[in-house]
């Protein structure tokens, strides 16, 4: 955990002192290896096959309930802030993935929301770091909500360490129905 | 890259399945994978300059709509975990 909270912190600070031009092929990779290895990993368990077909129901529920309250309570932000109804939920609508949600809604809407729905949403993976192996003791699907569309890619790794395979193996699912979402969610907000 | 990332995953699985490349959880390739990533998360946002320059006023209301959007993604989905999930195959 301190080790990824640092890398987040030594990646901001470079961010401000250096030039570097990070190609973008280099996150894809890494991106695919991540995943290629959490997939190695989660095949190895025994008779996963059987457990993912008894789990697509699971996925399915999960993808839906993390969106769900995601958007519900992201809405309550009204009370605490100077966004209206709408603004507050598109925000909360990248369910982690900054890139694609502050992209988006700067063309769609306004930049500042844009911004303000980035720095939500990475806001949102930082506190996943810390908050993952915490709520999983006691809630491994809710360990892994918090992770939104991320739980199948940098937050896979976390989630991995923190609960069993097959919850695992659920992330991986929620955080893919849930990145193909983000898109549709935000356009129909918006 | 959605789709990349599902075929590395779709390759993953297959090998895992068949017991090969057993080695590879030794040199921890999730923990050094992710910590780059978060790295280059965090280049990005420090490399922002409109960003930095209005983190003041953005900042606090981003936080309130990711812990809030976080609170009701644990709350909605642990009810469920708890009173609904089926399929324990334990």
């Amino acid at each position: 955990m301190i080790l990824l909270l640092s890398a987040v912190i030594a990646g901001i600070i470079s961010g401000l002192y250096f030039n570097i031009n990070v190609p973008e092929n280099l996150i894809t990779v890494l991106l695919m290896f991540l995943v290629f290895s959490v997939g190695v990993d989660i095949g190895s368990e025994e008779k996963i096959l059987s457990k993912l077909k008894v789990n697509m129901k699971n996925i399915l529920f999960q993808s839906i309930l993390t969106m769900l309250g995601s958007l519900v309570f992201g809405g309550m932000a009204i009370f605490f802030t100077n966004l209206n109804l709408q603004e507050s939920v598109g925000a909360s609508a990248g369910f982690g993935w900054y890139s694609l949600s502050g992209v988006m809604i700067s063309n769609l809407y306004s930049p500042v929301l844009g911004a303000i729905s980035f720095t939500a949403n990475v806001i949102r993976e930082v506190l996943a770091i810390i908050l993952i192996p915490l709520v999983a003791k006691w809630s491994p699907l809710g360990a892994a909500s918090i992770g939104g569309a991320t739980s199948m890619d940098t937050m896979l790794g976390v989630i991995s360490k923190s609960t069993d395979k097959e919850t695992t193996l659920i992330a991986f699912g929620q955080g893919i129905i849930i990145s193909l979402s983000v898109p549709l969610v935000i356009t129909l907000i918006f | 890259m959605m789709l990349g990332i599902l075929i590395a995953f779709i390759i993953g699985l297959f090998i895992g399945l068949k017991g090969w490349m057993k080695w590879l959880k030794k040199i921890k390739p999730v923990l050094w994978s992710t910590v780059l990533l978060l790295f280059f998360m965090g280049y990005e946002i420090g490399n922002d300059e409109s960003l930095i320059s209005q983190i003041d006023e953005i900042g606090l209301t981003a936080l309130y709509i990711a812990v809030f959007s976080i609170f009701g993604s644990i709350l909605f989905t642990s009810i469920y975990e708890k009173f609904f999930k089926k399929g324990k195959s334990e």
